[in-house]
């Protein structure tokens, strides 16, 4: 058993943001169908290189525990097939830009009326309201307005994104939450709602601390490449052989650090003997443990600050993540079967439930895989009317 | 290792914060969800290193199929060009050009002549060609200020904005309309703010109407309301230093 067995998801997203939030879904066990449009589909499909034998590595990558149907929704026959879609379903999930689906008769109000106990979700670049509610939301730009490029990079270089689409990801995340609170509403009183979630928003909920010193200060943060704003030494340090992390949070683990380095007497030096006084003295004290963590090859520091009780960590490839035994016992990288390309390695499922755990049931679907199949089963279509619908176009 | 190697760790670090906060709130309701049916609790195991393997989306399936790690892009996207930031007279700004921009993008900044380029004809040459691509939009990114370049693109609908300092975050029009900036009067403080809620339910909406608590504060307040502590034994439990 699965927590979201039974719940039927009609999803409308493409690329990233939307497909993110329905691949939590799916692997909570919620049936997603995943409507695209006959000439070629998401986008994402023609996203690459890479490509595996014509399939998008990107596309791949999120869109596993979906079944596919095509769907022309410029024709009317379209609309009325996705409306018979709606009115079964629990969730719709939809990333257009603001209005779009309006204009095509599916703005919440439309399906509100529909459906009332429809859960509507939108996830947008700024939102449904407000001024800029029209603008295209791409991850890199809300990246940069959210404030989140300035803090991110070294003070004396440019301002640098996320190695990831982390807004569009955030956005999707905040979107599985809205649905879920919103399905915990409707348990109790029957009736959906709209979720309206913004990648500007997302990223601004992410500033977190880095906000608060702001609203503190009234002073913007500036980027401060590796250093954490509040705790110093939290960083990644030069080794005799590459990179590794170190992360000496309170005073114990200083303690223990200057054991281990051997530099006992930068305990009791009075410009570090605090967390703020580290901090504020961190350009003197970055110097000295630089030096120090010179002496050694990498591998070598971990392993004796792992012993001391120092908290520390390698600075992975994707390579070395995969190798990684900690990620292979927590099934983070699974391999499921794929009908056109024997099997395809993804990501596992990072929420653990014990009882009724998330599972990786389908791969990644082929553009209208289960068009027959969903609208057989959902609508009970015959197969005569199916080939109908294929001959004017419209799936 | 090269500067760009180490950046990358930066944007690496900052998201490790974005993941822990992002995973534990994930999570409540799907356990809410599961027990509303079996009536049962269950356990919720979050590790943060699964957390940030999760986020890493199709780098896995890059790594996986092609061999090929994935290395640091900056600030770019790794499919798409020109998809970053670019410095303008007066700081930086980003242009996110997708296939159907690419051509209004080339005319705005007046290099026509790049729509013949064979190396640019597609969005995957693009993306392949970044190197020979990127120092010829930067050269015409200087030509204008931040502001002079919103306003060309946006009247052409190509995907544009500025990266903002933490102050203009604040004061954007569109971040006060969503309701991002919550006000919230504290006993000790005054008057603090806080990051919104971006989850807007059209029914049953979040609400910030409580600071963050002192240490404590709450102690007595929830041992009479949810086990019905008498006064006398709240006393008691403080004079054995149970609680403080």
């Amino acid at each position: 058993m699965q927590p979201l067995d039974g719940i039927k998801v009609v999803d409308l997203s493409r690329i990233l943001a939307g497909p993110f939030c329905t691949l939590t879904l799916g692997d909570m066990g919620a049936e997603v169908i995943k409507v695209e449009n006959p000439e070629g589909g998401d986008d994402t499909r023609g996203w690459g290189p890479p490509f595996i034998n014509g399939e998008s590595a990107y596309f791949l990558s999120i869109n596993r525990n979906k079944k596919s149907i095509t769907l022309n929704l410029k024709a009317d026959r379209g609309k009325e097939i996705l409306k018979a879609l709606l009115r079964l379903a629990d969730v719709l999930v939809e990333n257009f830009r603001p209005g779009t689906l309006d204009k095509l008769g599916f703005g919440y109000e439309a399906v509100h009326q529909l459906s009332p106990r429809l859960i509507y979700c939108s996830i947008s670049g700024f939102g449904h309201t407000g001024p800029e509610t029209q603008r295209p939301g791409y991850d890199v730009i809300i990246q940069g307005e959210s404030g989140v490029m300035s803090l991110t990079g070294f003070p004396d270089g440019p301002p640098v994104k996320v190695g990831l689409s982390v807004a569009d990801i955030a956005a999707g995340m905040y979107g599985v939450q809205g649905i879920l609170l919103a399905l915990v509403s409707r348990e109790r009183t029957g009736r959906g709602q709209k979720v309206d979630i913004a990648l500007l928003d997302s990223m601004i909920s992410l500033l977190t601390y880095q906000a608060g010193i702001f609203f503190a200060t009234g002073q913007s943060p500036n980027r401060m490449g590796n250093f954490h704003p509040t705790i110093t030494p939290y960083e990644p340090f030069e080794a005799q052989d590459g990179y590794f992390n170190v992360a000496v949070g309170n005073d114990v683990l200083w303690a223990r650090f200057c054991r281990v380095l051997g530099r006992e007497e930068l305990i009791s030096d009075p410009r570090f003997a605090t967390g703020a006084k580290r901090v504020e003295n961190r350009e003197v004290l970055r110097p000295i443990l630089e030096k120090a963590l010179k002496t050694r090859p990498a591998q070598e520091w971990l392993h004796i600050l792992n012993e001391g009780g120092v908290p520390c960590g390698a600075i992975n490839s994707l390579a070395e993540v995969f190798a990684e035994p900690q990620v292979k016992a927590r099934e983070m990288i699974l391999e499921v079967p794929h009908p056109a390309l024997g099997t395809v390695k993804v990501t596992g499922v990072p929420v653990k439930l014990s009882a009724t755990p998330g599972q990786i049931k389908r791969p990644p679907p082929l553009l209208g895989e289960h068009t027959e199949e969903v609208l057989q089963a959902w609508l009970g279509m015959s197969a005569a009317e199916i080939q109908g619908l294929r001959g004017d176009g419209v799936i | 290792m090269s500067e760009l190697v180490t950046i990358a760790i930066a944007a690496a670090a900052a998201l490790i914060a974005i993941a822990v906060a992002v995973a534990v709130f994930a999570i409540l309701p799907l356990i809410r969800q599961a027990r509303e049916r079996t009536g049962e609790g269950q356990m919720v195991d979050i590790g943060m290193l699964d957390c940030q393997v999760a986020l890493l989306e199709h780098a896995i399936i890059r790594y996986t199929t092609t061999g090929e790690i994935p290395g640091p892009l900056g600030a770019r996207h790794p499919s798409i060009a020109p998809f970053e930031a670019f410095e303008a007279k007066d700081g930086y700004v980003i242009f996110a050009v997708g296939t159907p921009h690419w051509e209004r993008f080339c005319r705005i900044i007046g290099r026509e002549d790049l729509l013949q380029d064979p190396r640019f004809a597609t969005n995957a040459l693009r993306a392949e060609n970044h190197a020979a691509l990127q120092p010829v939009i930067a050269d015409a990114a200087k030509t204008r200020t931040v502001r002079e370049w919103i306003e060309v693109m946006e009247k052409a609908g190509v995907p544009c904005g500025p990266i903002n300092r933490i102050d203009q975050v604040v004061a954007d029009p569109q971040v006060q309309a969503r309701g991002m900036i919550a006000a919230i009067h504290d006993p000790e403080v005054g008057v603090t703010r806080l990051p919104g809620s971006p989850i807007k339910l059209s029914r049953t909406p979040g609400r910030v109407d409580r600071p963050a608590p002192r240490l404590g504060e709450h102690t007595a307040d929830v041992l009479k309301e949810w086990l019905g502590l008498e006064a006398q034994k709240i006393d008691a439990l403080k004079q054995e230093q149970i609680i403080a």
